[in-house]
């Protein structure tokens, strides 16, 4: 269990966090390049020393303000996998792992890095250097290095930032596994969502060193609770709400009326791109979605992009009063025409109000 | 009379280099690292003796180390030995001069230190010794000797430094330089072109042994 509560000032921003982390799960910090993420992991891990605050962890004391105490990284027990790995190139893969096992014999050192070179399947590479390693290779060897000492709390930066499709795959299983069997929390800075979605359980939304909203991966990436939250989380339709009645919220693109209350302080509409259906003819519009067309969203939009995904095409269209969307459209859109006005609808169930 | 100036000179050169390496390790580190505003100063104090004429540090060595000089007067008040003309006061005016060609190399290596690797030793628990002998030194191997090597070639090559600090005492200042001054001052040219091919072929050595290095390291990050 970790736990912090910390500001540090960049020349950037205000980094300033609160954060508890338990074991056994993985907790994805997500954000733009320059959000603090990074900043964040080098002050938790003692590189960097807070101007305020304190760090706990498993009720050890590692940072406080207050009492002006600052462990060194040596005393904290953190292990840190650095974005390139920062592994040792002058030195061989079993060096590598065995450079942070300490207080124990020779032959007690060499079984447990060799349990770790089996565990990662690299036993065959025991004396290679990491510059005859793979991308996936090496991200295992950063991997073993940061858990061979069994450290508390395991932080990792941007992981699978260097690796191919395939490669995250497999390494994402691979980092679940190790982390399951060791139990201990995990902090992992990633930028790429989908990374975040099958990784995680807990996110944290970071911007401008601020943690904008953290909870559940799913309930995070269902309802995001701010603007900044909802970009950081890919969002692309985001409407401005300019009056609500009830449940009626008008949007630039038209009247929507809500299946549920929503809170008058609502500034925006979130719409997923699957939320839109083409509206072929007018005739048509009452039996889409069961939208009813007295007061059913209904816009007209150019197309702008058109992408097939298979089944599916990928849109982007652009209304009369400049608004862009991306819309996801099912095989009904094989006849949209790029430069071409259509009606659309929009599937209220799916709508998002922040 | 020759045997007597290599030993000397040898024993210059090797007290110096060291006594260097010890002085310029920390600073190099320093200058490598910093972002002080004092850092062009503080490289520009240190490559003086580059492009000085040596006389003129001679000349300076000579009023600091001096009786009436501030590290003469102390030296004389402290150990009641005087500095100028003496071995001791040799070792130091060669440090001034020589501290360049040892800096230079030191700190060219240490601005290519990865410093993640760093990072990461100190997070594995390594305290900043372990973190310079397992870390930092591999990486800077290259530069470290050629520092070494530059130093002690640079000592031994010394001419007017030497003449205004140590004048030429056989055995106690007249080192090759000096000695091969005198032979042709009496006209013995026969030793003298003995003495200065020795020391063409040691130059042509030392330098071989540097370029060979930075050829190595090269190619090296070629293949990386």
């Amino acid at each position: 269990m970790l736990h912090a509560d910390i500001e540090y000032q960049t020349k950037k921003f205000h980094l300033q966090v609160k954060i508890d982390l338990c074991g056994g799960e993985i907790h994805a910090l997500l954000g733009a390049s320059g959000s603090g993420k990074t900043t964040l992991l080098r002050l938790l891990c003692g590189l960097l020393k807070p101007q305020q605050g304190s760090i706990k962890c498993g009720g050890r004391s590692l940072f406080d303000a207050k009492k002006k105490l600052h462990l060194p990284p040596q005393k904290r027990n953190i292990g840190l996998v650095f974005q390139d790995y920062a592994l040792f190139d002058h030195l061989s893969v079993y060096d590598n792992i065995a450079y942070g096992v300490g207080g124990v014999t020779r032959e007690n050192k060499t079984a447990v890095v060799d349990e770790w070179l089996g565990r990662i399947g690299l036993e065959e590479k025991r004396e290679v250097y990491p510059e005859n390693l793979s991308g996936g290779e090496k991200q295992r060897v950063a991997l073993a290095r940061a858990l061979v000492s069994s450290p508390d709390v395991l932080l990792l930066d941007e992981p699978f930032a260097a690796l191919n499709t395939q490669l995250r795959t497999h390494l994402r299983r691979d980092l679940k596994r190790l982390v399951r069997e060791s139990g201990i929390p995990v902090l992992v800075a990633l930028h790429d969502l989908d990374d975040a979605r099958l990784l995680a359980d807990e996110v944290s939304i970071m911007a401008d060193g601020k943690m904008l909203q953290t909870g559940k991966t799913l309930e995070v990436f269902a309802q995001p609770n701010s603007v900044a939250s909802s970009q950081a989380l890919g969002w692309q339709n985001l409407l401005e709400i300019s009056s609500i009645c009830e449940r009626q919220v008008n949007t630039a693109c038209g009247h929507l009326t809500l299946n549920h209350e929503i809170d008058s302080n609502s500034t925006h509409i979130l719409l997923p791109e699957s939320a839109f259906a083409l509206v072929e003819s007018t005739d048509k519009i009452n039996e889409i979605n069961g939208v009813n067309l007295d007061g059913s969203p209904n816009f007209n939009a150019v197309v702008t992009e058109k992408v097939s995904l298979g089944e599916q095409y990928h849109c982007e269209v652009r209304m009369k009063n400049g608004v862009e969307l991306q819309l996801r459209l099912g095989r009904q859109a094989k006849s949209l025409v790029v430069g071409h006005e259509y009606g659309f609808n929009i599937s209220v169930k799916n709508v998002v109000v922040i | 009379m020759i045997a007597q100036a290599i030993l000397l000179t040898a024993q210059l050169a090797g007290i110096t280099t060291i006594l260097l390496i010890m002085l310029a390790l920390p600073l190099a580190w320093w200058l490598a690292n910093t972002r002080h505003f004092s850092k062009p100063y503080i490289e520009a104090i240190v490559a003086i003796p580059i492009v000085l004429p040596p006389t003129v540090i001679g000349f300076y060595m000579l009023v600091l180390l001096g009786n009436n000089g501030l590290l003469g007067e102390m030296s004389v008040y402290f150990t009641g030995y005087s500095l100028a003309f003496t071995f001791t006061g040799l070792v130091i005016a060669s440090m001034l001069y020589s501290l360049p060609f040892v800096v230079q190399p030191l700190q060219a290596s240490f601005d290519r230190v990865d410093y993640k690797m760093i990072e990461a030793a100190y997070v594995l628990g390594a305290f900043p010794i372990r973190v310079f002998f397992t870390i930092v030194f591999p990486q800077i191997k290259r530069g470290f000797i050629a520092a070494c090597v530059l130093g002690f070639a640079h000592t031994v090559g010394e001419f007017g430094v030497v003449l205004m600090v140590g004048g030429n005492i056989p055995g106690e200042t007249q080192v090759l330089s000096i000695a091969l001054y005198e032979l042709v001052e009496t006209l013995e040219y026969q030793r003298a072109h003995y003495l200065s091919a020795a020391l063409v072929a040691f130059s042509f050595v030392v330098l071989l042994l540097v370029y060979g290095l930075n050829s190595r390291g090269n190619s090296n990050r070629r293949v990386t």
